[in-house]
């Protein structure tokens, strides 16, 4: 094989932000992060809604960091930072519109991007970044 | 573009002469059209820390960057912009997907500035094909080509391209052809298949050097690559006929000719005598 050495800043440089794209089952291991998530805008309570997670789970989102943020029915794609495994706040949202497809496949695909052969090309393996 | 690379062939040019000849007219296409695939710059979806971490070969200047042993060459990938920066004849985007961020300069001529890149603003999704630089160790995108996204389904369907494309660098395109890259992604049983019946680690690190061959070119090299006497003489063709037939259904005449096009592509040559072959290193 042709020499193929690493170059030492890829190694220990981190990639920059990553907001690794999560189901609510794994907020859990991703406490103090920052993630994505494909949510469906269930209900909006003012300083807090009340969303679904691409794998049925629901919780809560505090929206106190983004009091302007415009959250429309019915998906978004939102980052925010865990809390704890089931208080998260919201940092910002895209809109999505409706989704063309039942929203299970997200789950499917972030499953399938957290699995141990894709992970090193997304989210990297280690748990802090 | 030169091309050190010793995967691919170079242009043309049978092979260790031998007795076997080009003399088949036939040939010519399939051996030629296999070669244009394996020599064509290849559009790869990438997520933007899959370029911080590719491979670099040191020493080398932007064009050696690979990924899993594949040369990087175009790239496309989907993104949002975070921050623009305007220049006269170049505009810089700092993009990032959840993977990472990385810097994106795009050229501007008078048209491009006027039209679609006047809507590329801070939060716009954009699709961006080019390739990857590298300046004073720092990583960045050479776009030849920024998009607004507009439906934002392409932002999960690039994240599906990019993990069917590792797959088929990783085992191979389903067809037996080099034909187009359409294998689709139909879930994850048939995924999980392909892991399961997924080859030793020592030929899954070889035959990412022939993905691009179709059966039973493929199946010929990875086999004389795992061959014990491969660098020591070879193997011959009865021996390489009964290695692969497990593997595939081609007939002895199919197996001649992919043996003839393999020469052809420099990738076998002959040892001891016309139908003994071994790999070129």
């Amino acid at each position: 094989m042709s020499s193929r050495q690493r170059s030492s800043t890829t190694t220990t440089e981190s990639t920059g932000i990553t907001a690794p794209e999560v189901s609510s089952a794994q907020l859990g291991s991703y406490v103090g992060r920052t993630v994505s998530l494909t949510v469906k805008i269930l209900q909006l309570l003012g300083d807090r809604a009340i969303i679904e997670a691409c794998d049925g789970g629901q919780l809560e989102v505090s929206l106190r960091s983004c009091p302007d943020v415009h959250l429309s029915n019915p998906y978004a794609y939102i980052k925010c930072h865990v809390n704890g495994p089931n208080a998260v706040t919201l940092l910002s949202a895209k809109d999505l519109g409706n989704l063309n497809f039942p929203v299970g496949l997200v789950d499917e695909m972030v499953k399938m991007t957290h699995e141990p052969r894709f992970k090193e090309y997304f989210w990297g393996n280690k748990k802090a970044q | 573009m030169s091309n050190p690379n010793p995967y691919y062939p170079k242009s043309g040019g049978s092979g260790g002469g031998g007795g076997f000849m080009a003399s088949q007219g036939s040939q010519a296409s399939p051996g030629g059209s296999a070669q244009r695939v394996a020599n064509a710059p290849a559009l790869r979806p990438v997520t933007i820390r899959m370029l911080q971490k590719a491979d670099h070969a040191t020493g080398d200047s932007d064009s050696a960057f690979s990924i899993d042993g594949i040369p990087l060459q175009n790239l496309t990938l989907v993104a949002e912009v975070l921050r623009v920066e305007p220049g006269d004849t170049n505009r810089r985007y700092g993009i990032e997907d959840s993977t990472g961020e990385i810097d994106a300069r795009c050229w501007l001529d008078a048209a491009s500035v006027k039209g679609d890149m006047a809507h590329i603003t801070d939060g716009s999704t954009v699709r961006i094909v080019g390739t990857l630089k590298v300046f004073n160790n720092k990583r960045s995108i050479n776009a030849a080509h920024i998009r607004l996204v507009t439906d934002q389904h392409e932002v999960y369907y690039h994240k599906l391209d990019v993990m069917a494309t590792i797959l088929q660098h990783r085992y191979g395109l389903t067809n037996n052809n080099t034909g187009n890259a359409a294998a689709p992604m139909t879930g994850s049983s048939t995924a999980a298949a392909y892991a399961h019946a997924g080859p030793s680690s020592q030929v899954a690190a070889i035959s990412s050097r022939f993905v691009h061959l179709g059966s039973p070119h493929r199946l010929i090299c990875e086999f004389l690559a795992g061959h014990p006497s491969m660098g020591n003489g070879g193997a011959d063709v009865k021996t390489i006929v009964n290695g692969i037939k497990h593997l595939s259904n081609a007939n002895s005449a199919e197996i001649a000719l992919a043996l003839d096009q393999l020469m052809e592509q420099g990738l076998i040559y002959n040892t001891a005598d016309d139908t003994t072959y071994d790999l070129v290193e």
